[in-house]
């Protein structure tokens, strides 16, 4: 039965730093660093690219413990501990076992995740993934699993954080603003950036292969990307792969990462704990992907239900002196760059780097609008394209490229017969 | 329908053109006898035009470039029908059989602006889509009845019509080109810029059709094509299925037979 009148009171995290006091100083310190680095994740989340109202994510104080809690149709429908301690914790739902645990790394700047999954005439799965916060309000959760001698196959989901007035529009109080200065400074800060060093110290913690899909899915240039970088990268085993990637993200005018298509691999699942699960593991009894279509995220018929798609690397070198792109499930670009994937599947999100230069490319001058509506990024989204991105994930098109390729014509689109907009 | 009467109109022409070059160089052939032919022909040259339409098919569960083209500009897939040109060899290897050996050039240029968008004066925001396939193939044209008859080891009274079926494979040179303005939809700017993709790629013909001998060597011939072959894209184009080059011709022209 599902608790009502739900009141999520971040502030109680504070009280349990008290608590913290009678334990020797290093755990203390180990914990007072852990706490703080969760503080972050404190409040409401959404998978990205989905309404509030199919069901989110919250995690809140209670105590000296995290709780991460699923709430759907005003109510909690489940609650669990969230311990980022590295313990090995037992779990055990709806026919399947298993063992899961979640540590920070050293700079507390990546939650390593590891789980192990037996269900009812299957094969074990196991696998291990990256919790990661690039920016405030938002965190992706990228895992790779493998069933038994299968393919490690590499997953992903970004979250979104649930605004304050949809939050109230379920009937929840986050608190989240009431919390102190600091507290609200150091959760809203900018976040630390991926460095070489915390490439090697994720390869060495998790399967390269959620390794190639957290740089993929940030998307994150490494500026300054140098020979020294590639020798330290290679001297430490990371592979040519993950090296590719980081390449590739690194120089967006020359490459473009990019997924296969549906039909092309396999599909995602939907799963009804939200984070660090097999992705196999369906809640419902349905196998992954029976309520799948197209490559964006999309809910089954419950609610509370977590879609994550697969993802796949694939770097692929584009013209040097392009800039536009023409990007399948998306349309047409000028060529600028943002984070991740071009079509990727990432909950339909537009995590694009479209490889587009910034070394020529100019506009028409001229915005669109769109034809019989005002103007606006979300009727492009409905209007055709498959893309249903968040507009936090939307990136500039900014930079210019030479050559005869493109030119800014100086007009702006509409949508036909809107207004200007 | 401007598009199809023009097209239309160029085929006219080129025919015509051909027709002309080929009526040139048949009464100097030699060995022919009054209603007959001296010996059996060996060798066939044919010059064709006509009309060819790209199936332009849909990637299903992931978006082709076709479907792009179709969702955000104002292109069907009629409007990429276009015009062909090309011309055949064949080899006589037995009565019924002939080894082929023919090229074409497949030409569709396709004006269009975005369906949903304009820019802030309500103008069109406009483009044109290029597409252009050149298949070379080796096949073979199995004709439905005997080519004619012989009298004696020379006298040859050839059939007044032919049909014929054919299979054929090869090569496909294809350009795909977009150019003109464009909206980024992260941004609304719209921007100029020019989209090409070009390679080369496997293909299989499948084709029939029908000789209709004007005299002992001239042929009118009327000939349709299924044409099949699909090929990766440039990296201006990023996410997409390869290519589909598979489409429907139907060619008119003449044969000249040795």
């Amino acid at each position: 039965m599902a608790e009502k009148n739900v009141s999520i009171g971040v502030l109680a995290a504070l009280g349990a730093v008290v608590a913290l006091a009678g334990l020797p100083a290093d755990m203390a310190a180990q914990e007072a660093n852990n706490r703080m680095a969760l503080q972050p994740f404190l409040g409401c989340w959404q998978p990205d690219g989905e309404e509030e109202e199919a069901g989110i994510l919250c995690f809140v104080a209670d105590g000296s413990q995290f709780e991460m809690l699923t709430v759907a149709e005003g109510g909690i429908t489940h609650r669990e501990l969230f311990a980022v301690d590295g313990q090995l914790r037992r779990i055990e739902q709806d026919g399947c076992t298993g063992e899961e645990s979640a540590r920070f790394s050293d700079d507390h700047q990546r939650i390593y995740t590891t789980s192990s999954m037996t269900c009812a005439g299957e094969p074990p799965r196991s696998g291990t993934g990256i919790i990661f916060m690039p920016e405030a309000d938002e965190w992706v959760d990228v895992r790779a699993i493998a069933a038994d001698d299968s393919e490690v196959t590499a997953w992903a989901q970004w979250y979104v954080r649930t605004g304050e007035s949809e939050l109230n529009a379920l009937g929840i109080e986050s608190g989240r603003y009431t919390a102190p200065l600091a507290v609200r400074a150091m959760a809203g800060g900018a976040r630390a950036r991926i460095t070489i060093d915390d490439v090697i110290d994720a390869s060495r913690n998790v399967h390269e292969k959620a390794v190639e899909a957290w740089i993929a899915e940030v998307g994150q240039e490494f500026a300054g990307l140098d020979v020294d970088d590639l020798v330290e990268l290679d001297g430490a085993g990371v592979s040519g792969n993950l090296i590719d990637v980081i390449v590739a993200v690194s120089f967006p005018e020359r490459f473009a990462l990019s997924q296969p298509q549906q039909g092309q691999v396999q599909t995602g699942y939907y799963g009804a704990r939200p984070i660090w699960i097999d992705p196999y593991y369906s809640r419902w009894g349905y196998p992954y992907g029976s309520y799948y279509s197209g490559w964006g995220y999309r809910y089954g018929p419950y609610r509370s239900s977590y879609y994550y798609p697969r993802v796949i690397v694939d770097v692929t070198p584009v013209r040097p002196s392009g800039g536009g792109r023409v990007i399948a499930g998306r349309g047409y670009s000028s060529g600028g760059s943002s984070r991740g994937f071009i079509g990727s599947s990432s909950s339909g999100s537009s995590r694009i780097s479209t490889g587009g230069g910034s070394s020529g490319r100019s506009s028409t001058g001229r915005t669109a609008k769109g034809r019989g509506s005002s103007s606006s990024l979300s009727s492009w989204d409905s209007g055709g394209s498959s893309s249903t991105g968040s507009a936090s994930s939307r990136a500039s098109s900014g930079g210019t490229r030479g050559g005869v390729a493109a030119t800014r014509t100086g007009r702006t689109a509409q949508r036909r017969g809107g207004s200007s907009g | 329908m401007k598009r199809l009467a023009a097209a239309r109109l160029q085929i006219t022409r080129i025919t015509l053109a051909g027709l002309a070059l080929l009526s040139v160089g048949a009464p100097t052939v030699s060995a022919q006898g009054d209603g007959f032919l001296l010996g059996v022909p060996r060798v066939t040259m044919t010059f064709m035009a006509g009309y060819v339409q790209p199936r332009a098919a849909s990637g299903g569960d992931a978006q082709s470039l076709w479907d792009l083209t179709r969702e955000e500009l104002t292109v069907d897939t009629r409007d990429l029908g276009g015009t062909s040109l090309g011309g055949q060899l064949g080899i006589r290897v037995s009565e019924r059989f002939d080894l082929t050996v023919a090229f074409s050039y497949n030409h569709s240029e396709t004006r269009s602006e975005f369906r949903d968008w304009v820019d802030q004066d309500d103008l069109p925001i406009e483009q044109t889509t290029r597409f252009v396939t050149a298949p070379v193939t080796v096949g073979l044209k199995a004709y439905l009845l005997d080519r004619g008859r012989s009298f004696g080891r020379y006298a040859f009274v050839p059939r007044t019509w032919n049909p014929y079926l054919g299979l054929a494979g090869g090569l496909v040179y294809y350009r795909f080109q977009q150019r003109g303005d464009f909206v980024d939809f992260e941004t609304l700017d719209i921007f100029n810029d020019n989209f090409l993709s070009q390679a080369r790629a496997p293909t299989v013909h499948f084709l029939g059709g029908i000789d209709v001998a004007v005299n002992q060597r001239l042929l009118l011939v009327g000939e349709g094509r299924y044409t099949l072959g699909t090929a990766p894209l440039d990296s201006d184009f990023v996410g997409f299925p390869d290519l589909d080059l598979a489409g429907f011709q139907f060619n008119l022209g003449l044969s000249l037979r040795y």
